[in-house]
């Protein structure tokens, strides 16, 4: 081996190697031998870790892998034969949908916990105005998410007198989540509301610019959104008694689903 | 026991001396091109560290020299990222690789000055790919954003140095290769393949869009697993040895880590496109992948801990061991991170939240960029004859880049963990995810300027050094009293 001792602590070191050739490097003269290998063995604790990550990766693929076929993009609808390849995305749930939707456009006035703010906001929770009431019903409710309300009204034997804002600019799905949600949230049990109800109102309304005020919803007659569960029973009420048939679809929709 | 001896490994060792001559003989051919490397990246690395400042203040003051289309954040983002893996990490790899492959293949450099034009024309590359960015061309897909006419700038000068490490080894004098020399070859190899590829595929000729995503995320994880880290370990296992005079513990760890890192490396990158529009198989490899990429990861790791034990307090007097241990072990944490992170409980909930910055920055800064700030201040007193002139400086540079790596990982780790899960709770809306991750952001653009001030001690006294050229009469530079009077000790 050769010295190794630094050069510029004591000189007296290299007598030979500094001769005639003056710049070598104090640096490279204080170095270490150039690297070897040792002949340790991989420790046997990793190793044992080292065979369970295998078999973990090897069982990670092989329950991910989609049977290897191009046409999966899901592991989670194929088992690891490949059989049941494709097949459709599960169904989002609307209330989860709902839920995000009110918390986003909703929370501010009718709060999350649905009650409202007394004098200046009314209640969503048990309200004749979200799950059905006298004279109100699935069309009066989906016509104000729509185009909006003005004017005074009562809501539970209060006086409410602020404007609620038209949300035509959400889509029909998106409508009848958040409309599902704040029927079956907070106690409320009333059935859900379909994209297509919804579609099939804003076609009605398509014109329409202005919010409702109370007098003019009164004057629509009532409807119920599953048309085909209470059929013909709503459809011929005339304008000028209303009162029954509403009542008698939300009893009709609202005790089948408590 | 459990595996074969590497007896071949021993046979080699005995011829395995250089005499001092030959030493300063090879450190003389490699002086030009490696301080040129050198002295390149250490720019690239402070301009690099100056746009960073400005991008990660944007994230929380938008407004920030907002008067020109020239400095906002969709240009400058960018622009430091690519000047940092191509102007700084990339550049110094080259240096530390070509003076590693000189020195362990025990031959001088020949026809250097071709080596220093090639130098000249990657930083050409590095500049035009810069300032295309700056001005609008860069390409938006995350480590590829040099425009289309950089590139092959970039691919002709690597095509040079590459082929120049690759002849120096092919003429080393007879032994066995060391473990370095694998992982640097194999680096230098890997990165024309996968620049290469990701340029003709994603730029030159785009192939269809649904193949671009997986081509894109196998490129930018590989640009780390294939290019960046075999160069960097190499580097490392040929200094820690050096530097406290032991061998390398273990060949059969060494031998395990370079392949498992190879092969499994290669497959990581494809995780990233978690619920993307990609085969479930393509998913589940890259998931496998990344669980396997524990092996590389655990091997190395421990084959430098079996190393270094019972010789850990040099850290503490050598600053090129202390940078050099830092950042071998900053392998080992974003190996780990990385692989949690693969992990797809962990990936759909935190998918687009900063925790992945986080994770680039610690391969990034804390592995990549520390073991080579280990290997500059280990190279670059042989090459020029001195000594580090300013003990203080070394201190700073490192204790303001620890802080801020510190600060700054912690800061995105937490930070992205807020912002994942507010993204991933149904009922609260993306803004809000924003405004949590806020005061995090501002934290981490704090640790940016400490970066920033570490990076331009480093460069000040990279500077004086280059000053002192030939003027080695001090002894060297040390950040401590050794403690015990040991040879080895001043062998830093």
């Amino acid at each position: 081996m050769t010295s190794n001792t630094p050069s510029n602590e004591d000189p007296s070191n290299l007598p030979n190697q500094t001769g005639n050739k003056p710049t070598i490097p104090a640096p490279v003269l204080r170095e270490n031998p150039e690297p070897t290998n040792a002949s340790e063995p991989i420790p046997l604790a990793l190793t044992s870790i080292f065979f369970v990550i295998i078999f973990i990766a090897g069982i990670y693929l092989a329950l991910n892998s989609g049977g290897f076929r191009s046409d999966v993009f899901s592991p989670d609808l194929v088992s690891w034969s490949g059989a049941g390849a494709g097949g459709p995305a599960a169904p989002v749930d609307p209330k989860v949908v709902g839920k995000r939707i009110f918390t986003q456009n909703c929370i501010a006035c009718h709060q999350s916990t649905g009650l409202g703010m007394a004098g200046q906001w009314p209640p969503l929770v048990a309200s004749e105005w979200v799950v059905g009431g006298d004279w109100v019903a699935d069309n009066h409710l989906v016509g104000i998410l729509l185009h909006g309300l003005q004017g005074a009204i009562q809501v539970k034997g209060a006086t409410y007198n602020n404007a609620m804002p038209q949300w035509k600019q959400l889509k029909d799905d998106q409508i009848a989540a958040v409309l599902t949600y704040i029927r079956s949230e907070w106690g409320n049990a009333a059935a859900p509301i379909s994209a297509e109800y919804v579609k099939s109102i804003r076609d009605k309304t398509i014109d329409r610019t202005e919010p409702w005020s109370q007098k003019e919803l009164k004057a629509m007659p009532a409807e119920s959104a599953g048309a085909s569960v209470t059929p013909a029973a709503p459809a011929p009420a005339a304008p000028a008694t209303p009162a029954a048939p509403a009542a008698a679809s939300a009893g009709a929709k609202s005790t089948p689903s408590a | 026991m459990n595996q074969p001896s590497h007896s071949s490994h021993h046979e080699g060792t005995e011829v395995r001396t250089l005499s001092n001559e030959e030493r300063a003989a090879i450190d003389a051919s490699t002086r030009g091109p490696v301080i040129l490397f050198i002295g390149s990246s250490i720019f690239w690395l402070v301009i690099g560290t100056c746009l960073k400042v400005v991008a990660d203040w944007q994230l929380s003051f938008p407004s920030l020299l907002d008067f020109t289309a020239l400095f906002t954040y969709g240009r400058i983002e960018p622009a430091q990222s690519n000047i940092l893996i191509y102007g700084w990490a990339s550049t110094a790899a080259f240096g530390a690789g070509l003076w590693v492959t000189a020195r362990l293949s025990r031959v001088p450099l020949l026809h250097k000055k071709l080596l220093i034009s090639a130098g000249i024309i990657w930083n050409l590359g590095v500049i035009i790919g810069a300032a295309g960015i700056l001005v609008g061309d860069g390409n938006s897909i995350p480590g590829l954003d040099f425009p289309g006419y950089a590139s092959p700038i970039l691919l002709i000068a690597y095509a040079l140095i590459a082929s120049w490490i690759i002849i120096t080894l092919c003429y080393r004098q007879p032994g066995a290769l060391f473990a370095s020399q694998w992982f640097i070859f194999a680096g230098f190899l890997c990165f024309p393949w996968l620049y290469a590829t990701a340029n003709i595929l994603l730029v030159w000729n785009p192939v269809q869009a649904s193949a671009q995503g997986p081509i894109a995320c196998w490129f930018l994880e590989n640009l780390t697993n294939l290019w960046l880290a075999p160069v960097a370990i190499g580097t490392g296992f040929y200094i820690v040895p050096k530097l406290i005079s032991r061998p390398i513990a273990s060949p059969s760890l060494s031998v395990l880590g370079f392949w498992t890192l190879i092969l499994f490396g290669s497959w990581t990158g494809i995780s990233n496109l978690f619920g993307g529009p990609i085969p479930a198989w393509m998913m589940g490899a890259g998931v496998a992948a990344s669980i396997m990429l524990i092996i590389p990861v655990f091997s190395i790791a421990m084959n430098l801990h079996l190393t270094l034990s019972g010789k850990y307090e040099v850290m503490s007097w050598s600053p090129a061991l202390r940078f050099t241990v830092f950042g071998l072990y900053g392998f080992f944490f974003s190996g780990i991170l990385a692989t949690l992170l693969a992990l797809p409980n962990f990936h759909g909930a935190l998918q687009f939240s900063d925790v992945f910055a986080g994770a680039s920055l610690l391969s990034l800064y804390g592995f990549v960029s520390m073991t080579f700030f280990g290997a500059i201040y280990y190279i670059v007193p042989r090459l020029i004859n001195a000594e580090w002139p300013c003990v203080t400086l070394i201190r700073c540079h490192f204790w303001l880049v620890l802080t801020g790596l510190v600060l700054a990982l912690s800061a995105l780790l937490l930070g992205g963990l807020l912002q994942g899960f507010a993204q991933f709770d149904v009922a609260s809306t993306f803004r809000s995810s924003i405004e949590f991750v806020s005061p995090f952001r501002f934290l981490s653009a704090i640790a940016s300027v400490l970066f920033l001030l570490g990076h331009l001690s480093f460069a000040f006294l990279f500077v004086l050094m280059l000053l002192k050229t030939g003027k080695s009469h001090s002894g060297p530079a040390l950040l401590n009293e050794p403690t015990e009077n040991s040879l080895e000790t001043l062998a830093v």
